[in-house]
């Protein structure tokens, strides 16, 4: 592939086929995680203008059917409730523009309740901790214009302890920094407008390393590249205003090579199968950098720039879109 | 697994289960996505959803658990119920009425066919804290990090052990061995790091003592030396600096001088010394920086050409404005 076309129509319709495949094995062993699948489908559409391919009416009606009496979301029915399904769920009903039939104070007060003293959050009432659920429970609060509800300082005190000696973030405190948590962590800050806090530029050094010749990136040092991180580290390098520090046109040469040519769908390398999640980061990635004219995706948020500035009362400080 | 499959008696023939009557799952009238269980399954969840109503939280229970556990180790509830099943156990007659070295059996296994799943951690650490201690737990971990020496789980597990138990002998001979047999494991390296925050960095100053980052420089450049363009070394040095400046031991600078010519083409001790000499804010090494830059993103580290450009106008500024406070 050298000609670097992006198979859109292809891309389209590999997604709208993925919830057709019933019968699959994978569409069964992803059963607990289809929330999550739901809205990275969902939201590579938008980002390739086609989200009215999707059954709206069908969509939201099944999300809803997710909410558990506690108020939070599971990734399926008759599944337990999670932060990182709850998200997902928020952001399907905000592309839909469906906000209005959600239960919003009950997902408030969940979200609410799993805040704990050191500013932590668990991702359910089993106790697991990990900065990616702080990072969901101040999307979803800001999203619904209630981050008053929860103790802010202690967030941005806890995220503090997570930020590692090579500037970027791990899970926890002490834990490895990874692409991944760096965006959780980054987002965060974004959210609580508090990224002057911290020192921009060696933790844009850290993201830019990320890049290998090839052009693709890496989530850890001595990793090899992968499509995904082309939306963990594009997005907090977009976020703290250093997405020109990388090589674009590589990095976009690369995510192209990892299309399927005859399925559509992106792949995590070259040569690989694609799936739904890969097909949504490599997306991100180049609306991002701004190529084919896609619907540019806010690199905090996760969700359409044009969906978001629907909010009033979002001040995205970072999107110059 | 078919070999498995014939084995299996349905617990309504099992005779310590004969007293219980098991709960079908209700789907809902019209299930969008239905789930797809096993018989099996369905069978073993059915009697847990009685259990679960009864409360029974005798010794059976925990067998019907070790099945369930088994087949879907994600199910919070299982092991929730688990917890107050050992709980009730231990509280009615005793430690000595369980069988915790089963139970520290059944999660090293699970640990070992699953050792990305939270739940089983999660137990792990509240059977250590509650009941049977720290002894064996660090054996334990090394087995599963010379599986997979990134599993984030095993370190976060590591970490809390050594906190909450002060096992912190022995740790860096540890992190030598891993080391020694990988350069480039970058968990390892961020435990060394770990390690020596928590018994040395200084919380008054906000620094590390000399002393300290005097040794692990070196043991740093012992590791360099080996494969140079690996990147963990590397951030490790900056990181033992935190809170102070590069010229508190002017040793780092000077033995970075000494490698530089033997290191064409590494982007990583170049980028070290531009950093140091811009700290140093003199006209020569401002200079020296600019040189080093444009070596950077015209030879060694292309990929990275933009970084290095802005880095270039960055050190331009600041010459000028050196220059123009002279």
């Amino acid at each position: 592939m050298t000609d670097n076309q992006l198979l859109k129509e292809k891309h389209v319709e590999y997604i709208i086929n993925l919830d057709k495949k019933k019968e699959d094995f994978e569409y069964w062993v992803t059963e607990h995680l289809r929330m999550n699948g739901m809205y990275w489908g969902l939201s590579a559409l938008s980002i390739l203008n086609s989200i009215d391919k999707m059954n709206k009416e069908e969509t939201i009606e099944w999300v809803l059917s997710c909410q558990q009496p506690n108020g939070g979301f599971s990734g399926n029915n008759q599944h337990d409730d999670h932060l990182l399904s709850t998200l997902s769920a928020v952001q399907i009903l905000l592309q839909f523009d469906a906000l209005d039939r959600l239960n919003i104070d009950a997902v408030v007060d969940y979200v609410v309740s799993l805040q704990q003293p050191d500013g932590s959050f668990f991702g359910d009432r089993w106790g697991e901790v990990d900065t990616r659920f702080t990072y969901c429970a101040v999307s979803i609060l800001s999203l619904l214009n209630k981050l008053d509800k929860i103790n802010q300082d202690k967030v941005v005190e806890f995220i503090g302890k997570c930020r590692n000696f090579d500037g970027g973030y791990g899970c926890l405190p002490g834990a490895e920094s990874h692409a991944g948590q760096t965006f959780t962590c980054i987002g965060t800050l974004a959210i609580l407008h508090r990224l002057h806090e911290i020192d921009i530029d060696t933790i844009g050094w850290w993201l830019c390393e990320r890049q290998l010749p090839n052009g693709g990136l890496n989530g850890r040092p001595e990793k090899s590249s992968d499509v995904c991180y082309s939306w963990w580290v594009l997005s907090s390098l977009s976020a703290i205003d250093r997405l020109h520090w990388i090589d674009q046109d590589k990095l976009r040469s690369y995510i192209i090579d990892c299309q399927d040519q005859e399925t559509g769908g992106i792949a995590d390398k070259p040569q690989d199968l694609p799936d739904v999640f890969h097909t949504f980061f490599g997306l991100c990635g180049l609306s991002l950098m701004g190529y084919y004219n896609l619907e540019h995706i806010d690199p905090v948020y996760a969700l359409p720039t044009k969906t978001l500035r629907k909010l009033k009362h979002l001040n995205l400080t970072w999107n110059k879109h | 697994m078919s070999d498995k499959e014939q084995k299996y008696i349905p617990f309504s023939n099992r005779e310590e289960w004969k007293d219980v009557k098991p709960i079908e799952q209700d789907d809902g009238p019209n299930p969008i996505c239905p789930i797809a269980y096993s018989d099996e399954f369905k069978d073993k969840m059915n009697y847990f959803r009685a259990v679960l109503k009864t409360q029974d939280k005798s010794k059976r229970v925990i067998e019907l658990l070790n099945e369930i556990v088994q087949e879907n180790p994600s199910n919070y509830t299982v092991w929730y119920y688990r917890r107050e099943v050992i709980k009730h156990l231990v509280d009615q007659s005793g430690k000595d009425s369980f069988d915790f070295d089963e139970e520290m059996e059944l999660l090293e296994e699970m640990g070992s066919t699953d050792p990305k799943n939270y739940q089983v951690w999660n137990h792990r650490r509240f059977i250590v804290e509650n009941y049977v201690g720290a002894n064996g737990e660090k054996e334990f971990l090394e087995q599963v990090l010379q599986e997979d020496a990134k599993n984030y789980h095993a370190w976060a597990h590591r970490q809390w052990l050594l906190k909450n138990y002060s096992l912190w002998h022995g740790e860096l001979e540890y992190v030598d061995k891993l080391l020694q047999l990988d350069h480039r494991n970058n968990s390892a390296w961020n435990h060394r790091y770990f390690i020596l925050f928590n018994l040395h960095f200084n919380q008054q100053t906000k620094s590390m003592p000399l002393n300290i980052i005097e040794k692990e420089i070196e043991y740093a450049f012992t590791h360099i030396k080996h494969s140079p363009n690996n990147e963990s070394p590397w951030s490790y040095l900056r990181g033992l600096f935190k809170g102070q400046k590069y010229s508190v031991q002017p040793k780092l600078l000077a033995t970075l001088l000494e490698l530089k010519p033997k290191y064409i083409g590494c982007s990583h001790i170049n980028s070290l010394v531009i950093e140091i000499y811009q700290e140093q804010n003199t006209k020569e090494s401002l200079e020296e920086s600019l040189k080093i830059c444009k070596i950077l993103y015209q030879n060694i580290d292309q990929i990275h050409h933009k970084y290095w450009e802005f880095k270039e106008k960055n050190i331009k500024d600041q010459l000028e404005r050196l220059i123009l406070s002279q």
